[in-house]
C-alpha cells in the first residue's frame, strides 16, 4: 500500500490495471502462501507429536502381549496405523511444499492437495495421541520404563498435552488454507513428482505406475517385517505382523491415495 | 510493442535498469520507457509484481528510504547480478542467431 501511495504521488494518473484482476492475483498469492505454510506447520507439529509418541512407545517396551487387554491392543493398533498415516501424509505434504516453494501462485489443485495432506496428517496425529489415554496401561504399569530414574507415568499426560497442543496450534493454518485457495488452473502431480531426485529410481521400479509402486512398497514392507520376525525366532508373529502392515499400507493407499494426490 | 513478445524477457529488462543504481518502482517504469525510446510503456500492474517476484527469488533486495517520502528502493543482489549477466549473454547469443537467419 505504501509503495503504491508513493507511486500515485509520482504519477496521479497511474493505471494499476483491472481491479478485479488485481484482487484475483492477490487472492491467488495469498492462497498459495496459506497452502504452503499449512503443510509446513502441519509437518512441524506432527514431528513434535511423533517424538513424544515415540518416547511413550519406548516406555511400553517391557509390556508383553499377555499384559494387554482388548482395549489396550485396539488402542495400540489404532495409534500404530494412525501414526503411520500422519507420518506419510505430513511427510508428503512437506515434500510437495518444498517443491512448490518460491512460486508466486500455484494451481488450485496443488493447493487442495497441500491442504488435504496437512488436514489428514493432523487428524491422524490427533487420533494417535488420543489413543493412548484410552489404554488401561496408561495408568503406569509397574514394569514400564521410567525416565531419568523417575517411574513412568508422571510424564505421560504431559506428552499427550504437548502433542495435542502442537496439533491444535497447527490446525488453524490448515483451515485457513482450505478456505482460501488459488483459482489458477493447472494440474497437480502424483507422488512420483513429489519424490524429486528419487523419481528415476521409483520410475524404474514401478515402470511409471504409482499403483505398481504402491504394491511393490507394500510387498516389501511385508517381507522386511516377516524377515525381522524370523530373525527374532518368532516367524509366525513376524509373518502375521508383516501381512497386517502390508495390508494396512495398501488399504490406506486405496482409501486415501486419490484424496491425498498420491495417485490420479 | 506487443506485450506477448516481452514474456520471458521482462525480468531481464527490470534487472538491467536497476543494475548500477537502485531504483523505486516508478523510476523503473520511467527508465524502461526512456531507454527504449518510448517503445516500452509497461503498466504498473506488470512491473510491481515482477519486482516483488524478483525479490522473492533473491535477485533483488529492497529497503525503505529513511529520508523524505516513504519509498521502497530496489537494488540488485549478487545473485541478481549473476542472473543479469547470464541473461545478457543469452540474449546476445539469441539475437545473433536470429539475425543470421533473418538477414
Amino acid at each position: 500500500m505504501a509503495e503504491f501511495t508513493d507511486h500515485f504521488t509520482c504519477d496521479p494518473d497511474a493505471d494499476l490495471g483491472d481491479p478485479v484482476a488485481l484482487a484475483g492475483e492477490f487472492a491467488d498469492e495469498l492462497g498459495t502462501s496459506f497452502a504452503l505454510s499449512a503443510a509446513l506447520l502441519a509437518f512441524l507439529a506432527l514431528a513434535l507429536a511423533g517424538i513424544l509418541v515415540s518416547l511413550r512407545l519406548v516406555s511400553l517396551l517391557p509390556l508383553r502381549a499377555a499384559d494387554l487387554g482388548t482395549g489396550d491392543t485396539f488402542a495400540l493398533l489404532t495409534s500404530a496405523v494412525a501414526g503411520q498415516v500422519s507420518l506419510v501424509a505430513g511427510g508428503l505434504g512437506l515434500l510437495r511444499a518444498a517443491r512448490l516453494h518460491g512460486r508466486r501462485t500455484i494451481p488450485r489443485r496443488e493447493a487442495t492437495v497441500l491442504a488435504r495432506r496437512a488436514g489428514i496428517g493432523l487428524a491422524a496425529g490427533a487420533v494417535t495421541i488420543l489413543a493412548f489415554p484410552a489404554m488401561q496401561s496408561y495408568r503406569a504399569p509397574a514394569d514400564a520404563i521410567g525416565v531419568a530414574g523417575h517411574p513412568a507415568g508422571w510424564w505421560w499426560p504431559l506428552t499427550s498435552v504437548l502433542g495435542a497442543a502442537a496439533i491444535v496450534a497447527a490446525s488453524p493454518a490448515d483451515v485457513r488454507a482450505a478456505r482460501l485457495r488459488p483459482q489458477a488452473s493447472g494440474e497437480s502431480g502424483d507422488v512420483l513428482v513429489d519424490l524429486g531426485p528419487l523419481r528415476p529410481i521409483a520410475a524404474q521400479i514401478s515402470g511409471g505406475s504409482v499403483n505398481r509402486l504402491a504394491f511393490v512398497l507394500g510387498a516389501g514392507l511385508t517381507i522386511v517385517i516377516s524377515l525381522a520376525g524370523i530373525a527374532a525366532h518368532d516367524p509366525y508373529d513376524g509373518i502375521l505382523r508383516g501381512l497386517l502392515e502390508g495390508g494396512a499400507f495398501l488399504g490406506t493407499y486405496v482409501i486415501l491415495g486419490r484424496y491425498l494426490g498420491i495417485r490420479h | 510493442m506487443d506485450a506477448e513478445q516481452l514474456k520471458g524477457h521482462l525480468d531481464g529488462l527490470v534487472l538491467a535498469v536497476i543494475d548500477g543504481e537502485p531504483q523505486h518502482g516508478y523510476a523503473v517504469i520511467e527508465a524502461l520507457k526512456t531507454r527504449s525510446q518510448g517503445r516500452l510503456n509497461l503498466p504498473e500492474g506488470t512491473i510491481y509484481p515482477a519486482l516483488h517476484r524478483l525479490e522473492r527469488n533473491g535477485l533483488l533486495a529492497s529497503q525503505w528510504s529513511v529520508t523524505g517520502r516513504r519509498r521502497r528502493v530496489y537494488r540488485l543482489t549478487a545473485k541478481g547480478e549473476r542472473e543479469l549477466g547470464m541473461r545478457r549473454a543469452g540474449w546476445r547469443d539469441f539475437a545473433t542467431t536470429v539475425e543470421a537467419v533473418l538477414a
